[in-house]
């Protein structure tokens, strides 16, 4: 299977790099190769690092940290002899860089995209985005994400960032959007596929901060029907991920990945004598965003 | 190919392929390229660097067939009522076929040093402007250097955001940012050394106004290069990064190029090189290069600041009908504003962008005193220059901006005896007598270096 690919975007200052430290940190197990674009504020526990030279750190925890002083493209060619060494590619694009267009440089070289992360500073993003220089770039960065991290929300008052997430939705709608601060934002939530101890027997569950809500069958799914129910989620569902059965491919199991208003669907292994017969999905949303009756009711009237 | 020995399958990679160069105004595509080369892969790179066009050798070679999907952010033109592959691709379409193309190797590159220098000796050229040179190509060029090939002077401007990377050579030891550039790589700029020297360092604001990703503070009157509406481009680096570092080399005192084509990566330069408190009377000479889409009310700042602006005038006629369109005639008349620069009492060059527009010294003087576009149309009457000024933008004041005014750019006494004689006389000739001037033989320091062969 093809390494997926995460880009994490955001003016300069937004944070991009304290979301990534967490994640090199907190890797949930997860292999992550994180492109950079210099070492200058990467900061990795010392007691972490594997080894290092000019442009790699390679970490214990199986994770790789690389620059791309190199060139995006170069890195890119170099990792696709290295697929079986990773679990997961992510890129920091440059400040001012549009990241779904880095996220199509990914694709072109063979990694899926399955999520464009876009980090805005709470106190500035306003300002940044009428900026005369700088007011362009931020408003397609906006535009470009599929995910938005509202970061630095400790740094505003509440009202705040009660009307800077209002204006983020006049401005970009239906773009899911998650507050954090210090840069925090759990692996498993942005990253990581659907793991086993992520389905329970209750359906509706927690995620840190968050609501989950699982879902099993053992009916394949119908393509049309997921796409259905997977575009009338509210926006404050920031996550979804599954392992499925497809009615349209019974021959494969596949990988569901939707991070904040991007779904990707990919074949997983081919389904095999052993496989338990079912599908499992994880609805991942903001407090007060999760309906499990209504969701229940749409995908049972799916089957 | 019989000159090179290649055998069927080996690749022919050119470069400074654009459409609008060609008679026919369209992309070259496998049936022109095809009857000519059946067995080796030829790949003409765009001069934008985005894109190419392939023969069928070179779809095989690379994997690209009719079954292949458009690559999201990509193009593959398709033959016309097929899905074959035509020949164009661009983008992402294009990255990864480039990143894996065959490599030269330091050697290999070493090698080409002298017919790379023959481009210019051929021209007439003695000083040679490499403008935006990465760490890894100024090695190769400082083992060139050391090891004798470079028979012409060769100015070497480093990128800024290679700083770090340059470091190191200089001082192994180096951590640290752009801004952060040690001392002992500051030492190495400002004198040549086995005919290469490191003149200043190269900030990059924005792109290019034909590519339309240049950066300006009013839109385009056309969509952007993904079809986006009131587009006027963006700067490629964020202003904060460009300005904290111009202030770090300027302090070091360094000279500073700047790359601006938009008005709004002008401002930007501007604001960053005003924040350091340079004036004119300082003598710093900082470069902008190309300023192309220059305001009128930016001239002001250029002579406060001591700003040299190094003028592209030949766009007017390689895209003055493209910019015509994107700018509309009030802002495409005063592209390389070089009339206005002269009467404002700026010293001011006009270059090629070699190899983005051809090595012809004529060319470039030729198209700032007639600004005539492809289609014929003038851009910007007012800022033709006269023969003097378009040659004084060639030579003296070419020389002065990389503080050469005592060793080269006229005839004196003292000079160093870098010289090209001529057919005809450019003060004298009419501008469309230009293009016909051919030169004999080229001098660097009283030796040789080219004659025209009878």
């Amino acid at each position: 299977m093809s390494l997926p690919l995460t880009v994490i975007g955001g003016y300069l200052g937004a944070g991009k790099t304290t979301v990534l430290n967490h994640l090199l940190g907190n890797n949930d197990g997860l292999r992550i190769a994180v492109l950079v674009n210099d070492f200058g504020d990467i900061n990795i526990d010392a007691e972490l690092i594997e080894s290092a030279d000019g442009e790699t750190i390679a970490l214990t925890n199986g994770c790789t940290c690389c620059t791309l002083a190199d060139g995006l493209s170069t890195v890119l060619a170099e990792l696709r002899g290295r697929s079986e060494d990773f679990d997961h590619i992510v890129i920091e694009a440059s400040g001012v860089a549009d990241p779904l267009k880095i996220g199509h440089i990914g694709a072109a070289f063979g990694f899926p995209l399955v999520g464009v992360t876009v980090v805005v500073d709470a106190e500035t993003v306003r300002a940044q985005s009428t900026d005369t220089y700088v007011g362009d770039t931020v408003m397609w960065q906006l535009r470009s994400a599929d995910l938005l991290i509202v970061n630095k929300r400790d740094l505003v008052a509440p009202a705040e960032l009660q009307s800077l997430l209002a204006w983020l939705v006049d401005t970009v709608p239906d773009t899911p959007t998650l507050t954090t601060q210090g840069g925090w934002v759990d692996t498993a939530i942005l990253l990581a596929p659907l793991r086993a101890s992520e389905t329970h027997a209750d359906p509706v569950g927690s995620h840190g901060s968050f609501e989950s809500w699982s879902f099993r069958t053992a009916t394949p799914l119908r393509r049309s029907d997921l796409d259905a129910f997977l575009t009338a989620l509210p926006p404050g569902v920031v996550r979804a991920k599954g392992i499925l059965r497809l009615a349209d491919d019974m021959a494969n199991n596949y990988l569901l990945q939707r991070v904040g208003r991007r779904t990707s669907l990919l074949p997983l292994n081919a389904v095999s004598a052993e496989d338990p017969f079912d599908t499992r999905l994880v609805v991942i949303g903001v407090p007060g965003s999760i309906d499990s009756e209504l969701f229940a009711q749409w995908l049972g009237g799916c089957m | 190919m019989r000159k090179l020995a290649l055998k069927p399958g080996d690749w022919i990679i050119g470069y400074g392929y654009d459409r609008s160069n060609l008679v026919e105004g369209r992309e070259l595509n496998i049936d022109d390229l095809d009857p000519a080369f059946p067995d080796n892969p030829i790949m003409l790179i765009h001069s934008s660097n985005h894109g190419a066009v392939l023969n069928t050798a070179a779809f095989k070679a690379v994997g690209y067939n009719e079954n292949t999907p458009t690559p999201a952010g990509g193009i593959i033109a398709r033959k016309p009522g097929t899905n074959i592959p035509y020949g164009l691709i661009m983008e992402t379409a294009f990255l990864p076929i480039l990143t894996n193309a065959p490599k030269p190797s330091e050697r290999e590159l070493l090698d080409t040093l002298d017919e790379a220098q023959k481009i210019y000796t051929r021209a007439g050229v003695t000083t040679v402007q490499e403008g935006a040179t990465a760490a890894k190509d100024l090695r190769v060029l400082r083992k060139g250097a050391d090891e004798g090939l470079l028979y012409l002077d060769v100015v070497s401007l480093p990128l800024f955001l290679e700083i770090p990377e340059l470091a190191t050579d200089f001082a192994p030891d180096f951590v640290g940012g752009p801004a952060d550039i040690p001392d002992e790589a500051v030492k190495a700029f400002g004198a040549y050394r086995n005919r290469l020297k490191l003149q200043g360092i190269k900030f990059i604001v924005d792109g290019s106004p034909q590519g339309k990703t240049a950066f300006w503070t009013q839109p385009l009157l056309t969509p952007g290069p993904d079809g986006q509406p009131d587009w006027r481009g963006q700067p490629v680096i964020p202003p904060e990064t460009i300005h904290k570092t111009m202030a770090a080399v300027h302090a070091k005192g360094l000279q500073v190029f700047c790359h601006a084509n938009g008005d709004a990566a002008i401002d930007l330069a501007i604001d960053g090189m005003r924040a350091t408190g340079v004036k004119a009377a300082d003598d710093r000479r900082t470069v902008i290069v190309h300023s192309q889409c220059m305001r009128p009310d930016q001239l002001d700042p250029y002579v406060e600041l001591g700003f040299t602006p190094s003028f592209f005038a030949a766009h007017t006629f390689y895209w003055g009908d493209e910019h015509l369109a994107n700018l509309g005639p009030q802002r495409a008349d005063f592209i390389s504003p070089m009339a206005s620069a002269f009467a404002k009492g700026l010293r001011c060059s006009n270059h090629t962008d070699f190899s983005v527009t051809p090595m012809e010294p004529m060319r470039i003087m030729w198209a700032s005193m007639v600004r005539t576009s492809k289609k014929g149309v003038v851009l910007g009457a007012d800022e033709r220059i006269d023969n003097w000024q378009a040659l004084k933008a060639l030579t003296t004041e070419a020389a002065w901006q990389i503080f050469e005014e005592k060793t080269k750019g006229s005839l004196e006494v003292g000079k160093l005896a870098d010289m090209v004689i001529l057919d005809a006389n450019p003060l004298t000739a009419a501008p469309e007598a230009l293009l016909d001037i051919a030169v004999l033989e080229t001098f660097k320091e009283g030796k040789s270096v080219y004659r025209k062969e009878p």
